[in-house]
């Protein structure tokens, strides 16, 4: 890193704030609001007067709680089963290379590249033939579908980065495979399980696609559908909508808040590492 | 390197059967919600197809001709082009631009970052709401700014030109921290000798850049690129959010294009063979990157 003269340094910091405005500013901008008066939400112009009312009539009316649990439900489960597959998959794809796991790992990736919208119909039509139409199960299948290419690959990175000596000491102690994979390389892939982990939660929390499709009652409804149809069933009411928008950011705020650094590795895993 | 192939038949080693057991819940579950839609899809695309009706017809490629000599469909594939050609590159710009200044110390370093990477962690929906907020032709931020500097306003999400350039101004707000990250965290892993032999060279920055950094990023730039595109192919959530396609069908994208035609207008067999087509174009351009990842783990 070099040193930076005065005018260097004021340019650095004027370039950078001036970025991070605009970046946040979206953001920033429905946070305010959804604490504003309904009356205000109308104009960007003063007064702003603090307020939770927008917050409570979303998180005390009948509908969000439900949208909101459901996301949670359905978010957790998916994240938690595709933690176990893409776990297993990605130690054997990360620990065995022949022509065999190489051409799995290859169709893993091929199958991330086809977007959500080829499999749309068809899962729509098989998920109705399963009668699962409008259940937060049904809402499961294509999430899952989707992690498990994404967790083994990401997971695959983080066992190729745990030595396999380590295993090879404990399988000459007498441990066996199995043993060796939950004793040994599990316990130190935490890392990477809570990368994928949490970029996992937030890919189905923040999904949108498959849920407006699979569902129809406001029973199974998850968060980014009660969003987006808020204004077909109630109008626009934007103290309502920017309200409910910054509920549905609240995980990726913990999340980002929390474990940021593991966010970043799992993103640059996950995204261009091989 | 462990040899896993079968010596005899029904015989696998221990270690063997550990490979079958751990691939097998990922393969089957693959097999069954993945690779069976898509041959399903396939199906669907060359019959006339209706979802309760008892039989289909077999049209052959009928669909696809459709898709050939149809406008909207001329125009989702132009717009989903222009999409991409516009949003990738932009925001690789921008992406690197943020992590080169980034890449050294200050205070508050990391909260600035968590900052940056707020687009990417939230909902493309709740994005799409953001903006749509903003571009509100009546109560929106961008109307009030020309308002109040007497300019003349615009109805951005009505008009089909303008409309089209804030999904992208929203695409490229939501993949640049992509970009921003991948190249950053690219920056920091960067071994220092190269940059001391550029410097007692006496390379100037412009020259460090292009000749010290650039082609030490190149993989990664290569990798990070071809995942932005496949992410711009599938856009879908900030387009229903902001237009729906509208007005008219003057913002439609392919995703957009294959939803409506399949659960808008239940021509389900003329949407398979849309989504079809964007699928193949998806796998072009990851059989693409897969070439890129082979030939970098052959040089490594």
């Amino acid at each position: 890193m070099q040193r930076l003269n005065k005018t260097t340094t004021i340019l650095f910091w004027f370039l950078l704030i001036g970025a991070v405005l605009v970046v946040v500013f979206p953001v920033a901008w429905v946070t305010l609001t959804a604490f504003r008066s309904a009356a205000e939400s109308f104009s960007p112009a003063p007064p702003y007067t603090f307020t939770l009312d927008n917050l409570r009539a979303i998180l005390l009316s009948e509908d969000y709680p439900v949208y909101i649990s459901n996301s949670l439900i359905v978010a957790g489960v998916s994240t938690l089963v595709s933690l176990v597959i893409g776990a297993v998959t990605g130690y054997t794809l990360a620990r065995f290379r022949s022509v065999g796991t190489r051409t799995i790992f290859g169709a893993l990736f091929i199958f991330r590249a086809i977007p959500p919208i080829a499999t749309l119909i068809p899962l729509y039509l098989i998920v109705h033939a399963m009668g699962l139409y409008d259940t937060l199960v049904g809402i499961l299948i294509p999430f899952i579908a989707a992690h498990i290419c994404f967790a083994s690959w990401i997971m695959r990175g983080f066992f190729e980065e745990i030595p396999a000596e380590l295993e090879e000491a404990a399988m000459i102690d007498g441990c066996s495979q199995w043993g060796a994979f939950l004793r040994v390389s599990l316990p130190n892939s935490l890392p990477g399980l809570t990368a994928a982990g949490c970029l996992m939660f937030l890919a189905d929390w923040n999904q949108f696609l498959f849920p407006v499709i699979l569902t129809g009652r406001r029973a199974t409804r998850l968060l980014t559908v009660g969003i987006a149809q808020s204004v077909q069933e109630h109008g626009v009411e934007w103290h309502l909508m920017t309200a409910s928008a910054v509920v549905a950011m609240v995980p990726a705020f913990l999340i980002i808040v929390a474990v940021q650094r593991y966010l970043v590795r799992g993103l640059t895993l996950g995204g261009v590492k091989e | 390197m462990k040899d896993f192939a079968p010596t005899r038949r029904f015989h696998l080693t221990p270690s063997q059967r550990f490979v079958v057991l751990t691939l097998l819940p990922a393969a089957l579950y693959l097999l069954a919600f993945q690779l069976t839609p898509l041959l399903y899809a396939a199906y669907i695309s060359v019959h006339e197809f209706s979802p309760w009706a008892p039989s289909h017809n077999f049209v052959g490629i009928q669909n696809y001709v459709q898709f050939l000599l149809d406008p909207n469909a001329r125009t989702a594939l132009f717009n989903s082009t222009l999409y991409i050609i516009a949003v990738v590159p932009c925001s690789f710009v921008l992406g690197f631009a943020l992590a080169l200044l980034l890449n050294r110390d200050f205070p508050g370093k990391m909260a600035i970052r968590a900052l940056l990477l707020l687009p990417l962690v939230i909902s493309p929906i709740v994005a799409g709401t953001a903006w749509a907020f903003i571009f509100n032709d009546q109560y929106g931020f961008a109307n009030y700014v020309l308002r109040v500097v007497k300019l003349p306003t615009f109805v951005w999400l009505a008009d089909p030109v303008l409309a089209f350039w804030v999904i992208i101004l929203v695409g490229i707000w939501i993949t640049t921290p992509f970009f921003f990250i991948v190249l950053f965290a690219g920056l920091q892993s960067l071994p220092v000798a190269p940059y001391e032999a550029a410097m007692i060279d006496g390379a100037s920055a412009r020259q460090t850049l292009r000749y010290v950094t650039i082609p030490l990023l190149s993989p990664v730039i290569a990798l990070s690129v071809i995942l932005m595109t496949l992410e711009a192919l599938r856009v879908y959530d900030t387009v229903y959010l902001l237009t729906y396609g509208g007005p008219g069908r003057a913002t439609e994208v392919l995703s957009i294009l294959a939803y409506k035609e399949s659960f808008q207008f239940y021509h389900m067999g003329y949407g398979a063979s849309i989504s079809n087509v964007t699928a193949i174009i998806g796998i072009a351009v990851g059989v693409l990157f897969l070439r890129v990842l082979r030939r970098q783990t052959g040089r490594e």
